[in-house]
């Protein structure tokens, strides 16, 4: 039982929910702010600017095809080694979140607004509704329905990719218990705590992920049956 | 180290850009047989595989790849269980992406109507040819386009596994920062140079698979 390093766990335990905490912020604090960007960009992405267009189609496919963790690391190292000023680990990564997660987002408002029956927008000018009516009464509430799903889904790929940002130093989850198992190796060299470290941290990340994306999933099957008919 | 200049970056980058490429088509390989399987068993609903294969499903789409990457390198040798850094990506990769791709292709296999299987018992056909000539083309043929954008997806996953010391092109462009923080700016163009010119050919060939397989779809 001492092999397996669980009291180190149960000692450390605070300060892995510290750890938790700051995850949390992380994915927390780029959620709220990448659903209000996003359905900002969302709306930008239809227009029919053709340089606004290209602008946001090239973003969205570097946010898209570029790792996450490339782009914390562009921006961790990149913006300290361009203003010759440290940065700090934890802005970087909400900054890198939020601008991925307003992509995201932003591309399925977009595929959402351009499915709509053209009717939509021709009955609400018809029966008088100004632009910013259209949008708030008509388009944003079928909107939410419709991108609901995907976007708790987005929640929880945010909550695991908030893993990443221990690579550049803060102090989340994965880099308290990385701490924690060297305290545990340096007591006891034979110690298995890093696997049940891992465990631990696994099952951690599933009872916070599951919940969420069954609840994606049931979103879906009502959103499915509100909506029939687009 | 000290008189490279940008230029000699080019066959690091090569070979960087190499090992991701290894890893990432054999990852896809085998995460699209782990789905395949995996899918036609809950489609069936074999009876102890089921459960055991909707938990994996689960338990690897709800956790992030970088914890499981660290649980296999670094938790698993606790219990004698060990692989070098190509073989352990290899693996996580291939169980993240069989996760996926699992239920894309279940998904698909869901959508065959049901007097398509009715029909094929009516001929006489076993389980076995149902199984290869009925299901697995269709169910391949509508989840193409989710079959893709995973195999884009671990693509993009095999720079996480930096972490497990895999010298794939995220890895080696930090290795030379670290060394020469002078080259910052080549190292950067490079690594994007390196992903593009795998990235880009690869979506290319997927959307060219996508339409050839799509071509043969049943009222397309």
């Amino acid at each position: 039982m001492r092999n397996l390093g669980l009291d180190f766990i149960a000692t450390a335990f605070p300060r892995l929910l510290d750890g938790f905490v700051i995850a949390v912020q992380i994915a927390g604090v780029s959620f709220l702010l990448s659903i209000a960007f996003g359905f900002v960009l969302g709306v930008l992405m239809t227009l029919k600017n053709r340089w606004l267009s290209v602008v946001l189609r090239v973003c969205l496919e570097a946010f898209r095809l570029i790792h996450p963790v490339i782009w914390l690391f562009i921006l961790f190292y990149g913006l300290a080694y361009a203003f010759d000023t440290p940065t700090n680990g934890y802005t970087i990564s909400i900054i890198v979140f939020t601008l991925w997660g307003s992509f995201e987002i932003g591309d399925l408002v977009r595929g959402y607004l351009t499915s709509l029956p053209r009717h939509q927008f021709e009955s609400s000018m018809a029966v008088g509704l100004t632009r910013r009516q259209m949008y708030v009464h008509v388009l944003l509430p079928q909107i939410i329905i419709r991108t609901l799903p995907s976007v708790v889904n987005l929640a929880t790929r945010l909550i695991k990719t908030t893993s990443l940002v221990s690579l550049i130093g803060v102090q989340e989850m994965l880099k308290v218990s990385q701490s924690i198992i060297q305290v545990a190796y340096y007591n006891n060299p034979t110690s298995m705590i890093s696997f049940t470290m891992y465990l631990v941290l696994l099952i951690f990340y599933f009872i916070i992920c599951f919940p969420l994306s069954l609840l994606a999933r049931y979103m879906e099957k009502k959103a499915a049956s509100l909506t029939t008919g687009t | 180290m000290d008189q490279y200049s940008t230029f000699d970056l080019i066959p690091i980058f090569a070979r960087a850009a190499g090992t991701t490429l290894i890893v990432a088509s054999s990852s896809i390989l085998f995460a699209f047989v782990i789905g395949l399987l995996a899918g036609i068993a809950l489609f069936y609903k074999v009876p102890v595989l089921k459960p055991v294969i909707y938990a994996y499903v689960e338990f690897f789409r709800n956790t992030p790849s970088l914890i499981q990457a660290y649980f296999i390198f670094y938790g698993l040798p606790k219990v004698s269980v060990q692989f070098d850094s190509h073989t352990c990506s290899i693996i996580v990769l291939s169980l993240l992406g069989g996760a996926y791709m699992c239920e894309a292709i279940h998904s698909g296999l869901k959508a065959i109507p049901n007097n398509q299987l009715e029909l094929a018992k009516a001929m006489g056909l076993s389980r076995l040819h149902t199984t290869v000539h009925l299901l697995i083309p269709q169910s391949i043929s509508t989840s193409i386009a989710a079959i893709n954008n995973n195999s884009i997806f671990l693509t993009k996953e095999v720079s996480a596994m930096k972490i497990i010391l895999l010298p794939e092109i995220v890895y080696q462009a930090f290795a030379i920062i670290s060394l020469r923080t002078d080259l910052t700016l080549p190292v950067a163009v490079m690594t994007i140079a390196s992903y593009l010119a795998i990235l880009l050919p690869m979506t290319y060939l997927l959307s060219l698979a996508e339409r050839k397989i799509r071509f043969a779809e049943f009222g397309a």
